[in-house]
């Protein structure tokens, strides 16, 4: 072989091996990146090729390019578009313990789930209750769909010592006006739809009529979202805010100032009674505390906020092993069990202090164990709320809460047992008829065609 | 071997220019990131915006304790974005929505020709009335007449059913023939054969009130065939001794630009109807054509609310600078931007603003709220303020109206008093 030929050889596998190092870099590219590829806009707007679905992830990229190409002012901040699109998604599933928080609101409420309260002191959440005339059954909570009733803004429980204590509020009181705004509200709004059919019966007077018309227009000009309402009797530790709160047929007016507040964390109370917030540590100092005990009584009230993990772990300390019920989700999956793993041999005579604040995670821990006979309940209901809640963060510190089960203490088959405090079947598809919620702007039936 | 060393050297190169091919395609810096990640670097990259999007659309239907469906959170993702600008007119039109949206827009579909609302008695939903039938329609010329009762579709049932879902069923394809039975005055099923057709809906109509000698027209929304149907409507008026002429736009969401400015273009010629400042900076003007203005040899005067918007808001304001007509009414709603409709192939829709506007003496009417969405400030400040009178639905009143046409009654209508007084004090 000539050198010549050599050379050229050479010289035409190191062109060879460029080219295969460019071709590899873009390949690995690929792989090291999830996410696909930049697209073209012209594959979004409509084609010849018929209506095709769009996958999710490139309708997302597409509609963001199109945005950023075409929106009046500058969007900088790819962030944001993103944090809206989950909190758009988040929102559809209109479930008042399903929500979106933005950062500020994920800090704040995240600090709730470990005891420590900013704002009136209390915890304030939003319950879909039932239709009027509907049969309630122990619990007091529904979040049913097809229940289309607006969400209220109820008091959960309240932190002792706090500003919302000092004015007397307690769980079950409901918001009606935060800062001299209205949050819409069903009742009002069936009030208005009987007053309505009343005077259309001749049974009261037009004059009654048109004032409340008058009335819930003000009141809608000046409204806040409940939610909204939530942020501003919770967030933020200084100031005050002026409320109106109903009780039954009582409304209470109270200005309260905002401040930092605890709820008593772990320990013993004056009767001997153990406080058990559901946190991390929880488990540990509840093992600590029953060692050598024969018999003790848990506090739950005041419970709302806790996590599901350190509940189950506190479980493990007082409940021998075994299953404990069943997290049951509507979609075609089995219920998964409770399972307590290792469990404890200690022969415990368990006394559990439950009313309306004992809500969610407690309220699991109370009825598991009661169901299993190894704990008296004493009290009157629980809220009637056994969601398992998850916490998921986002990259800019902004986050969201599903619901990812229900639990149920019996396996979900035939006739379900009902258990106290429980408020449905598991397995119910059917949506409830929703009532006609609308009434404040009668006659906008009018549609083309 | 120091020629191998540089050999190697600049394959390494050529890789990397590989790897970061696609930053360079996009006309960006190399991503370190995505270097890190190749070396196993395992700092946990947040999540692209693309990314964190596509977990929590998968995370939702894996975990959350309900059946959810993927369009419609796909959906409610992509809305949730759009609406993150925090523009409300920004936003995006599910396939349903978005069909609506363009047979309003563009008033014209194929149907029988009717404006159906839902009929019930005793809070039941038996069928779908129809409020107005259109003249020119295939549904007047089968026999449909104001004020029927459609209670079945094909002979099927439509008793408590969405009345979208009803105007579905009656819409279908040109040339097809559908069947509606008909409730008449409350007796007798009558059975209408339709065959669907064109239909331009009217988005003008008129009327003249002989004590006053005003005429009236009423604009529903600025569409496509509007001007043209103005042109007929005040023909119509003007076949009447006339004083002056109220144009009502009240409740008129607007529509076409072009539209607005075809019409301004019967009041005055080669006029600056807005000024449109876009993304970019610059300003583009929309100018009146000339050769159509219209001898308006009488007062005009305008009716607006807060639910005037856009379009409406432009023609008003617009028709006020050129000291062509006096405001009367509420303040009017203040949207003071340009959208443009981008249709995407599954047949959602993306509204985008994507200019802002300034009427011609250089004002700008865009709407302020504060943070929980109460109105401060925006919109057309009408001359003559009238608050409406409450009036009682329909249901309640003691002799209820039993009107033949849709258009307000001045003895009902405050606004509309005024409005016809304004007019006369102008006539002189």
């Amino acid at each position: 072989m000539t050198s010549e030929v050599r050379r050229s050889l050479q010289a035409a596998a190191g062109v060879f091996v460029c080219i295969v190092a460019i071709g590899f870099g873009a390949v690995l590219r690929d792989k090291v990146e999830l996410s696909g590829t930049k697209l073209d806009i012209s594959n979004l707007v409509a084609s010849r090729t018929g209506t095709t679905e769009l996958p999710e992830t490139k309708f997302f990229d597409d509609i963001m390019d199109l945005l950023k190409k075409k929106y009046v002012d500058p969007i900088n901040d790819d962030r944001k578009l993103a944090d809206g699109a989950v909190r758009g998604m988040v929102a559809s599933l209109g479930d008042p313990n399903s929500l979106f928080m933005d950062p500020e609101q994920f800090k704040v409420y995240d600090n709730v789930r470990k005891g420590k309260y900013e704002g009136i002191g209390a915890d304030v959440v939003l319950v879909r209750d039932r239709p009027q005339g509907k049969v309630q059954i122990s619990g007091e909570e529904d979040s049913d769909e097809g229940n289309s009733r607006l969400p209220k803004l109820m008091i959960a429980a309240v932190v002792p010592g706090s500003a919302a204590d000092r004015a007397g509020l307690k769980a079950g009181d409901w918001a009606e006006f935060v800062d001299d705004h209205w949050i819409p509200n069903s009742d009002a709004l069936d009030r208005f739809e009987k007053l309505f059919n009343d005077v259309k019966a001749h049974t009261a007077k037009v004059e009654d009529f048109v004032k409340m018309r008058k009335q819930l227009r003000d009141e809608e000009e000046k409204h806040i979202l409940p939610i909204k309402a939530r942020d501003r009797l919770m967030i933020g530790a200084a100031g005050t805010v002026r409320t109106v709160w109903v009780r039954g047929d009582k409304r209470i007016t109270a200005i309260l100032g905002k401040g930092e507040w605890q709820m008593p964390a772990f320990g013993k109370e004056t009767d001997g009674a153990i406080r058990l917030p559901f946190v991390a540590d929880s488990a540990a100092k509840l093992k600590e505390a029953l060692s050598g005990k024969t018999e003790a009584t848990i506090d739950l009230r005041g419970n709302v906020e806790g996590d599901f993990d350190a509940m189950t772990e506190c479980l493990d300390v007082v409940a021998p092993k075994g299953t404990y019920g069943f997290l049951v989700t509507r979609r075609s999956e089995k219920p998964s069990p409770l399972i307590v793993k290792d469990g404890s041999s200690a022969k415990l005579k368990l006394t559990l202090l439950v009313d309306r604040t004992t809500r969610g995670v407690s309220e699991i821990f109370a009825l598991a164990l009661s169901s299993r006979g190894l704990a008296k309940l004493s009290g009157p209901p629980t809220a009637g709320n056994q969601a398992v809640v998850r916490w998921f963060a986002l990259p800019d510190g902004a986050g969201y809460s599903l619901v990812t089960s229900e639990y149920r203490p019996n396996a979900p088959s035939g006739a379900l047992a009902r258990a106290p405090g429980s408020v449905e079947t598991p397995f119910q598809h059917e949506a409830l008829s929703p009532t006609a919620g609308s009434a404040i702007a009668p006659d906008k039936g009018a549609r083309t065609r | 071997m120091k020629k191998s060393i540089g050999f190697a050297s600049a394959i390494l190169v050529l890789f990397c220019l590989g790897f970061a091919w696609r930053d360079v395609q996009n006309g960006k810096l190399p991503d370190p990131a995505a270097f890190q990640k190749l070396v196993g670097i395992s700092r946990p990259a947040p999540l692209s915006p693309a990314q964190e999007f596509k977990s929590a659309y998968n995370r939702i239907q894996t975990a959350y304790y309900r059946p959810v469906k993927p369009l419609e959170l796909k959906y409610a993702g992509i809305g949730g974005m759009m609406a993150s600008l925090g523009d409300p007119h920004t936003m995006f039109l599910v396939p349903q929505v978005a069909k609506k949206f363009d047979m309003d827009t563009k008033a014209n579909y194929v149907g029988v020709g009717a404006r159906l609302s839902t009929y019930s008695i005793a809070g039941k939903v038996i069928g779908a009335k129809a409020v107005v039938v259109f003249d020119d329609g295939p549904g007047f010329a089968a026999g449909l007449r104001r004020g029927d009762v459609i209670t079945a579709v094909d002979g099927k049932s439509i008793a408590s059913q969405a009345i979208e879902d009803i105007v579905d069923k009656i819409m279908g394809e040109e040339g097809t023939i559908v069947k509606l039975s008909i409730l008449r005055d409350g007796k007798g099923t009558l059975v209408i054969p339709v065959r669907r057709s064109h239909v331009v809906t009217p988005t003008v109509e008129s009327q003249y009130f002989k004590d006053s000698r005003v005429g009236y027209i009423f604009i529903a929304s600025f569409s496509a065939p509007t001007a043209e149907q103005f042109d007929k409507e005040l023909e119509k008026v003007e076949r009447n001794p006339l004083k002056g002429l109220v144009i009502d736009v009240r409740g008129n969401p607007g529509g076409y630009l072009e539209t607005a400015v075809d019409l301004l273009s019967r009041f005055r010629a080669n006029k600056v109807v807005v000024s449109m400042k876009m993304r970019d900076g610059s300003l583009n003007h929309e100018y009146t054509s000339p050769g159509l203005e219209h001898n308006f040899s009488y007062p005009v005067v305008i009716l607006i609310n807060g639910d005037s918007a856009s379009a409406a808001e432009i023609f008003s304001g617009a028709l006020r600078d050129y000291k062509m007509a006096t405001l009367v009414g509420t303040h009017s709603y203040g949207k003071a931007s340009v959208q443009e409709v981008y249709d995407f192939k599954d047949g959602s829709s993306g509204k985008i603003t994507i200019a802002r506007y300034y009427l011609p003496l250089n004002s700008d009417i865009g709407r302020k709220v504060d943070e929980d969405g109460t109105y401060i400030s925006g919109g057309l400040e009408p001359d003559v303020e009238v608050e409406p009178a409450d009036v009682l639905p329909e249901d309640l009143q003691a002799n209820p109206a039993n009107k033949d046409s849709d258009l307000p009654d001045p003895a009902l209508d405050n606004q509309l008093r005024k409005a016809i007084e304004v007019v006369l004090q102008k006539a002189g």
